[in-house]
Formats: C-alpha cells, structure tokens, sequence
C-alpha cells in the first residue's frame, strides 16, 4: 500500500458535527462550518426558498429563528420525509468562531435524530468534523492567540487518545474483525492484481484473470451485503424509544400524555382535533429489575378523515411519527377496542390497547374486558401503572430483539462499508466485460478501484489507513471544540 | 585539481555521475572525485536500465536534464517498453545496454562540461564547520609518485555517493574479499567519517549473478527474447531518425531444474546467507538463488534470461541467478541448465555488504539534516538500482548548488515524479531491504506515466535551471503540437461520435488513433504525443479524483517544520508521536503526516505549536 498522507484536514470542506453531549439529553446541537453552508442549510430546511431569504436578509448573527428540516427516508422517496420543529442561528464568516460561515441547529436531543441530521448533511455535501477541527478553523482564522492555541492543541490530544482508545476497542470487536478479515481478503486480491503489474517481468509471476478475480470480489461483495442487511444504524439503536400516543379524536391521548408525564404539557380540551403537533417528552420508566428506562413519549393529533388542509398536514405528521415509532399505545374510549388496522405500525412494533376514560365506565363493567391490554384512568390514576410496566416490557423486548442478532453501525462504518462495497462493485462491472479473457485489461484502472475499497475498509478496521481510520471514529465523538 | 569548488561530488556511479552533471549545467565549478575514472558510469550489476517503475525515473531524470536517458540511447543494444499490453500508466521501458559503451559515453557527456574536474582519489575527510560543510580533504591517486598525496578542497557543498563501497565487503562461498566491486578497493575511511559526525549507520546486502562465456553457451537451443520491432529512445533529446544508434542484439531464456536445486540444497552450508556468515538482509524482490530455492520449495524451475553485456565482449549476465554460493558450486549450477552445458562462467556472481546511512538523517532534498551542505544519494540512502540512484543524484546535485548559492532547497512532490515518491519514502519509512521502486508505490501512479514525464518535469527543470535552450525549445514544440492534437480530437468524428469520445473507449490505442487522423488527411502526428493524449483522456475520471486528492492535501505538503523543533516542548503530543518526530524530523507537515504512529490530530497539535 502506498502512502496515505495523515492530512491536517482540509478547511476547504464543510464540516459538520454533533455539538451536544452523547445520549440523550433535551436539545441536540448540530454545528455546519464551511464555503458550502449556505447550500446546505437551504436543501436542508423544508420551504427553502422563504428560509433562504429570510437568511439573506437575517436579522442578527446568532439569534436563534425557528424552522423546519426536512429530512428524506433513508430510501430516497419523496413520501416518506420527516419534518421536523427545530431552531436555526446563523455566524457569517469572517466574524463567526471559526471564520467560516456557520449554522447551528438545535433539535430535540434523540440520538436517533441526530444521527439522521448528521447523516442528511454529509449526504448534502459536508464532511464529518476531526476532533478538534472547529477550535483548529478559529485558530487558523486567526480568532485564537497561542495561549488559548495550547488550550486547543490539549483538546486535540485528549480527544484524540480517546478516539484511539475507542479505535483499538473496535477493532476487537465483531465489526472491527469482520472488517479486517475482509480487508485481509481483499488486500490478497489487490496483491494478486499488483503482482501482475508490477512483476510481470520477474520469475513465475502469473496474473490473476478476470473472472478469477470478479468471483472472488463478489464474494466479498456478498459478505458486505450479509453484513448491511443484518445491521442497524447506531443511532436507532442507541436512541430512547418513541412511544406514541395514537387513536381517535378526542379518546384522551393528551390527557393520558400529561397523566403519564406528571405534568400539564398538553393542551387538553373536550372538544376534538385539539392536539395539531406532535408533542414529544421525555419519560422516565422503572423497569421490574429497578433499571431506569428511558422513553420518548409523543402525543399525536387523532386520527380520523382529515377535514381541511391544517388538519391533513397534523394527520400526515402524526403518521409519519408512527412510522417512527417503536411501540405504540392504542387509546381508544369504546367499548370494544376498535380495529387497529387503521394504525398503520410498522411490522414488529408492538402495540398497546389502552382504554381510557375507564372511570366513567359502570362499575358492574369489566373495564379490562372488550379486547383492551388495561383500561384506565387519567383522573383516578386507575390503570397508568400497569401501563408503564406494558410500555417498559414492550420497549425492553425491543431491546433485546436488536442487540442480540443485529450489528449496530454508526454513521462512519455505515460510510466504510457501503464506501468499500461501492469500489467492490464497480471492479467487478469492469471485470464483467471482459469475461473469458485471459488476463486483466485496465489491470491498473481495477487496482485504483481496488485500493480504494480497501482504503474504505481499512478506516473501519484501523489497519491500512491508520489517517483515515482516525477521521472517521473522530466523527461518533463530540468534537464541536 | 584547483583548491575551491562550489560543490565536490564523491563517487562516480550513476548517482554521482547525474549529480556532477546536474551541477555542471547550473553552472557550478563541480570536483568529482572517485576512485578509477575509467569506472564513472560502470553497471557493476545488471547491464539495463530502467523496467518497471525504473523506466519512469529515467523519463523523469531525463525531462530534468540528466544524462541517463540520453546515455542509454546511445549504448541500447535492446529496447522493450514492459507491459505493453497494458495500460499507459504502468508500462516500463526497459533497454539493455552495452555496459563499456554505456560508461564511455556518460564520461563523454560529463567531459563535455568544462565546469566539471575529474579526480582520481578518496575523501578521506568532510571538513565542517559550525555544523556546515566546508569542504573536503582528498586523498589523491596515481600521479607522478605513484602514492597519493593530501589536498584541501574548499567547497560550500559535497555530495556523497559511496555505492556499495562504504566497507564494502564481498562473498563468493567460504571467500570474503574487501571491496566494492570484484577487483576494486572499498572506501574505509568514510564511514567513520560519518560515524563522528553523528550519523547512524547500518548495513545492506545486495548481490549479482555469475557472467558466462557467450561462445560456451548453445543460443540454438534457447527460446529467443528479441526487443521490441519499433524500438522507442528514453530521452527527449535522441533523434528517431538516428534512433537505434548501436547494433540491436536478442537476449536469451533459459531456466533452473530440479538437478540445479538438488544441487543447491546439498551446499547450502556453503551459501554465506545460510551459514551465518552474512547476517544483513537482502532485498526480497531481488533474491539470490539459493533463497528462490529455499522459500519456495515446491518449484521446480525458475527462469533464466542471458542478458549480453557489451556487443564488444563475450560476457553474458546470468539474470534470475544472484548467488554467493562458492565459485566451483556456481560453475556446476549453471551446467545443469538447457543451453548452459558446457558453459564457462568469466566471473562468479558474490554477494556484497555494504555500509549506508539510515535516510531518516535525510531531508527529501537529500541534504542531511545533521550537516548543512552535506547531500547523500545513491546506495548510501538504502537504496538499490541505477535509476533509484540516477533520481537521487539529480535531486543532491540540484540541491547543492542551490546550498551554495543561498537559494531555497527544492523537493519533488509525490505527486510530481516516482523521484518524489521514493524520496519521501526514504525519509518516512525505515527501510528494511535495499528500497526499488515498483509502480504500486504511487498513490497518483495514473499520473505518474512514462509519457507525460517531460510534462511533468520540464517545465521544472527549465525554472531551476536545469533545462538548457535546446531541450526547452522542443519541449515547447511538443507542447504546441500536443495542443493542435487536443484541437484534432474536438473536431474530428470516429464512428458518428466526437474523437474525444470514441477514444474512451477501452482498447483504443495510438495506432487506432493515427490510422484515423492520418486518413483524415492529417499532417504527420508524433505516436508518442497520441499515445499520452490518449491516456488522459482514458483516465480522465481516476486523474481527476487525484487532482482533487492532491489538491486536498496541498496546503499541508508545502507547510515547512523547523528541522531542529524542539518535540519536549510541543504541548499536546502524543508520546510515540514525540518520540517518531524527534526520530525522523519532518521538514514539512506533511512527512510528518507520514509517518507512522503520527496521527491527524498529531499533525493538527504540531501545527497549532508551529503557528499556522
């Protein structure tokens, strides 16, 4: 392999990280800095071009204005695009910390979200940030003197230790040994390919031919595409639970919602289609062991036929909030639990049937009977107990359903493996052409292609491209400053 | 011999012979001194020059105004672009030379230059001062006395080219010889020189193949290796029309058996490289027979190309069997081969020690950090092969007078020249073998082609000085008719689709191109500019992700790190990243970024401490 230059990164990129602490916490900050914010702040908020004048015209660096990011489904269609509330502040270059212009962007602090945000970003045009690299932009704009450079410079360092540390514990781990099997498999390839470039004229070399090659790169293709099939995004995994609250109008969702929270949070009124926004909070559950379990909770608009435009707009977001939900409570006041088909979950996510307004049922009435998991109450209280302990048991199964058979990913070894998968594909759509061949023809064109697979791969496992590896655990870190 | 100079060149191998040369056409009074004059340019080992990877050094020593391209175009008795099947970036012109010519010409060209002053002697002494070269005490040769005699030679520069002589030392079975070269004296002195001035030495190993008797061998019987039908010069300077000067001669295959093994195996305890009696490491690329024997035990056969030396000797080099096996052991092998039956071997092949520098005390200019003035090239870096020698030399040579005149040093980036490639490796990277170039080395090897060398480089050569009127001139005619090529591409249509586009596709080739543009009517088009515009526009995508690469990369390639930092006192370094600076010393950023166990956020620290 030749030598990968460990960069001092290029300020020429925009970067992008996470500004808040890892976890959970309520807000999410996400900070862009570069030549290209602009552009990416316009294709990333919904109703670019009123935001986008609205920025020409901004009114003071710095001052937060609310927005909306629209954030398409990792598959790519238009009808599935999460919206979501969030606040914008803007620092133009040159008088911004970094000298660059610069977009901060607070959100709810789900993991899961920013981890989305982080992703839409990069997918507009940003790089993941070094650690360090925001305080290394002010420094070279010349915004810092050199005592607070060596306070930058210790930063650096103790960021970085930690990333190596993280780096090694990776590589002993499942995904770091996958990848450096595979990387392994493949720099045996890349040797055979380089082998009949650069010793041709030596003894008894004799070069591998294409479709010797291409079944062994598809191999590996098919391991990588085992391995992504069977892997989740880190941020999925690691995010709190949303637990939606989902029904008919005016079934009490907002009630239950501020009953299970303790506090008044919902606006709760009689009369239907009060609730128009998705409502989140976070909640804390006990589960039975005593662990403290952490969920998202979310109080949607009812669901029925929507009547005007405003409340088809609250319908759409409450079942895209759905969609996202990894369990849903049911709330329904009748006396049988209506068909829950018109809930459209997601497959595998379990659902909870809650009647509410138990306390204006007849005392003579089974109130658990009519197919309901627990009735309640939000004015007595009856019921919301065991309802805490259904949403702790559902949401901790899910738990186990996904760390025991899935692989989780974070946004950089999705990047790596997908990267290296890419440059596998396109050697073999080389390779395919010239099936039957004897030897390889663009040989060197294949070994370009080749290295750069393993580069990709090399970053996950830390092995061949020590640089590149770095650059990208720095990016699952908190690396603002 | 006169008392000042701007620069003494020591060794006239092809290091020293290119870093003379190099010296001269700046201008420089340059004193080179060796130890036989009539040995400036000697092949000691394989009589070719360039290969794979190596052909390119010698297109780019040559685009800089060196002498090898031009030398090896007036001695070629065999020229052969390798892998010509394949793509444009990774062929190598390769030329087997006759050696005795091959050496009286570069001594003719370097008797062209009146600045150049030839001395037969030793330098038994660098004289420094204040931690700069001052110049050199020179033990004379020959003369009147027929003993030398001591003479002080000013000079702001020396560049030091020992070869394999540094305490050379020779094996030919149970026989150890002192030496360079069979027949010639090592440089003693020197390496203790070195040693006082602070410098880690180590020792390398290389070795060479027996030499046959051309009359005792039975070419008849032999598959035939013949050059190519249209031999192509290395040097922009050569002229088609006289091109190929000397009379073109085939080499010759022929192969190893299980007798010559079986026969190898048996005296193993004979090979010094088995019985202790060397314990330095040999290249693996280049290994002796007996290692071939040993490490891949399940071959039976390996190959054998009889290479003619000289078109005026009977010598015929033995490639493919460097050994050190004992000289009765060496004659028997080579009988036991096809053809080779009743062969006489001239000179048996041996394995040579030799003392060299470790080139992290190098910066990429080839000045050492530790002595101002004082530039290593060659052999002495860790290197092996005349054109990983040739490339280093033109770099010290141009770097010395550049010292001498208090002018700014120069470096050849990764991505300008497989010559940047190799320094920068030398000065990241702590070599364990003998360092040769391979194609595989160059991250930007797309770039990197033999064909573009003079596009590459010229220009360079021109600002540094290096490129006198003559080679500039048809630099610049090249480069117009590259322009009306580039304009015939735009215009012309091949098959209903632009020529630009057609040429993309894979398997088109100059030939393709001619046949069409010639039918068109066209003016005659020099094959070797289609061929170059052809690769660019097949590599056009991959060239541009390079481009992008190096243009990433460029802010931090050129930032200068002060040779003497202090590593203690930057706060924020990693221990083993300290501890590899403080080693290595990078000059800029980015060999520092290079090397291993320095991390970005390393790079980023030292950065900050440097200010930037």
């Amino acid at each position: 392999m030749p030598a990968r230059c460990n960069a001092v990164p290029s300020h020429e990129d925009t970067i992008v990280a996470v500004s808040s602490p890892p976890g959970r916490s309520a807000r999410g900050l996400i900070r862009v800095s570069g030549p290209d914010v602009m552009a990416i702040l316009g294709a990333l908020l919904d109703a670019p071009s009123s935001t986008v004048e609205q920025l020409q015209a901004w009114p003071a660096p710095g001052r937060l204005v609310p927005c909306r990011v629209a954030m398409p489904s990792a598959d790519g269609s238009q009808d599935n695009v999460l919206v979501l509330p969030a606040m914008v502040a803007m620092f133009f270059g040159p008088k911004s910390y970094t000298g660059q212009d610069t977009f901060e962007l607070q959100c709810p602090g789900n993991p899961a979200l920013l981890d989305r945000l982080i992703r839409r970003v990069v997918e507009l045009g940003a790089r993941l940030a070094e650690p360090g690299e925001f305080t290394f932009r002010a420094f070279l704009a010349g915004k810092l003197d050199l005592t607070q450079a060596e306070g930058v410079a210790a930063t650096i360092a103790a960021t970085n230790d930690n990333q190596l540390q993280a780096a090694a514990m990776l590589r002993q781990g499942q995904l770091g040994r996958f990848a450096d099997g595979l990387s392994n498999l493949l720099a045996d390839q890349l040797a055979l390919v380089e082998a009949g470039i650069d010793f041709t004229d030596q003894d008894d070399v004799v070069p591998v031919g294409p479709d010797a090659l291409r079944s062994e790169l598809e191999a590996l293709t098919g391991r990588l595409d085992d391995l992504l099939a069977h892997s989740r995004s880190w941020g999925v995994v690691e995010a709190v639970p949303l637990v939606v609250l989902a029904g008919a109008p005016s079934t009490g969702k907002s009630t239950l919602f501020n009953a299970l929270l303790g506090k008044q949070r919902a606006v709760t009124a009689a009369c239907a289609h009060t609730t128009r926004d998705v409502l989140t909070e976070p909640l804390t559950l006990e589960t039975p062991d005593g662990q403290r379990c952490e969920v998202m909770l979310a109080d949607l608009a009812g669901l029925d036929a929507p009547e005007n435009l405003l409340s088809e707009q609250a319908q759409t977001q409450a079942r895209q909030a759905i969609r996202q939900a990894d369990a849903v409570v049911c709330v329904s006041d009748q006396e049988q639990c209506p068909d829950p088909s018109g809930i459209q979950t997601p497959p595998g996510v379990p659902m909870i049937r809650v009647r509410s307004k138990a306390d204006l049922v007849a005392r003579n009435q089974d109130a658990g009977s009519g197919g309901y998991d627990v009735a309640l109450s939000a004015v007595t209280g009856q019921g919301l107990e065991s309802l805490r302990k259904l949403i702790t048991q559902q949401v901790a199964r899910r738990g186990v359903n996904t760390s025991g058979e899935m692989l989780a990913l974070q946004p950089r070894h999705e990047a790596a493996l997908r990267g290296a998968r890419e440059h596998l594909a396109t050697a073999c759509q080389l390779l395919v052409a010239q099936q039957g061949r004897r030897s390889i023809r663009q040989v060197e064109l294949i070994a370009a292609v080749l290295r750069q697979g393993l580069d990709a791969l090399g970053s996950l496992a830390g092995r061949l491209t020590p640089e590149d590896v770095l650059g990208r655990v720095f990016a699952t870190f908190c690396i603002g400053k | 011999m006169g008392t000042c100079y701007d620069v003494i060149v020591i060794g006239g191998g092809h290091a020293g012979a290119e870093a003379a040369w190099a010296g001269a056409n700046l201008g420089a009074r340059t004193l080179l001194v060796t130890m036989d004059p009539s040995k400036i340019g000697a092949m000691s080992c394989n009589p070719a020059i360039g290969g794979l990877a190596k052909g390119q050094i010698v297109r780019e020593v040559d685009a800089l105004g060196g002498l090898m391209g031009r030398a090896i175009d007036a001695t070629g008795i065999q020229f052969r672009v390798l892998n010509a099947s394949k793509g444009p970036a990774v062929r190598g012109p390769r030329a087997q030379a006759d050696k005795y010519r091959y050496a009286k010409e570069v001594q003719r060209l370097l008797g062209t230059r009146e600045l150049v002053t030839v001395v037969a002697g030793t330098v038994e002494k660098i004289l420094t001062e204040k931690g700069a070269v001052t110049g050199a005490v020179v033990a004379t040769r020959g003369g009147a006395a027929g003993g030398g005699e001591l003479q002080t030679v000013g000079a702001s520069a020396v560049v030091l080219t020992t070869g394999t002589f540094m305490r050379g030392l020779m094996h030919t079975g149970e026989r150890q010889e002192q030496g360079g070269r069979v027949g010639e004296q090592p440089a003693v002195g020197i390496s203790g020189a070195l040693r006082e001035m602070g410098f880690e030495l180590g020792r390398l190993k290389t070795g060479t193949p027996p030499r046959l008797a051309a009359e005792s061998i039975d070419f008849d019987a032999l598959q035939l290796q013949p050059g190519d039908d249209e031999p192509q010069p290395f040097s922009d300077m050569t002229d088609a029309g006289r091109f190929p000067v000397q009379e073109q001669r085939p080499c010759h295959i022929t192969h190893t058996n299980a007798g010559v093994h079986d026969l190898i195996r048996a005296n193993l305890h004979r090979a010094p490289m088995y019985n202790g009696q060397i314990e330095t490491t040999g290249p693996r690329y280049c290994p002796s027979i007996e290692d071939k024997v040993v490490r891949f035990a399940d071959r039976t056969s390996h190959h054998v190309y009889l290479e003619p030396e000289s078109l005026d000797t009977n010598e015929i080099y033995c490639n493919g069997i460097s050994t050190s096996l004992p000289a009765d052991v060496q004659e028997q092998l080579v009988r036991l081969m096809p053809g080779c039956e009743r062969a006489a071997v001239l000179r048996p092949g041996y394995a040579v020690e030799y003392d060299m520098v470790w080139p992290h005390q190098i910066d990429a200019t080839c000045m050492t950090k530790r002595v101002a003035g004082l530039f290593l090239a060659g052999q002495i870096n860790g290197t092996s092969g005349y054109e990983e020698a040739a490339g280093q030399g033109l770099v010290a040579g141009l770097n010395a007078v550049r010292y001498a005149r208090a002018q700014e040093p120069v470096r050849l980036g990764r991505d300008q020249a497989y010559i940047g490639v190799m320094l920068d490796d030398l000065v990241t990277k702590t070599p364990r073998e003998p360092y040769r170039m391979f194609t595989s080395r160059a991250e930007y090897r797309l770039l990197l082609r033999a064909d573009n060398a003079d596009q590459r480089l010229t220009p360079l050569g021109r600002q540094w000085g290096l490129v006198h009127d003559r080679r500039w001139a048809r630099f610049e005619q090249r480069e117009s008719a590259l322009a009306q090529l580039k304009r015939c591409f735009d215009e012309a249509r091949v098959d209903g689709l632009p020529m630009r586009q057609w040429a993309q596709r894979p398997g088109v080739e100059a030939d393709d191109v001619l046949e069409r543009l010639v039918g068109g009517g066209e003016a005659v088009v020099d094959r070797r500019l289609v061929a170059r515009l052809l690769a660019d526009i097949q590599y056009a995508g991959y060239i541009e992700r390079e481009h992008r690469q190096i243009r990433q990369m460029a802010t931090q390639e050129a930032s200068p790190v002060p040779v003497d930092l202090d590593y203690e006192h930057v706060r924020g370094l990693r221990n083993e990243a300290r501890q590899t600076l403080s080693r290595f010393r990078p000059a800029t950023l980015g060999q520092a970024g290079r090397l291993a166990g320095v991390t970005p956020a390393d790079v980023m620290v030292l950065s900050v401490a440097l200010g930037r």
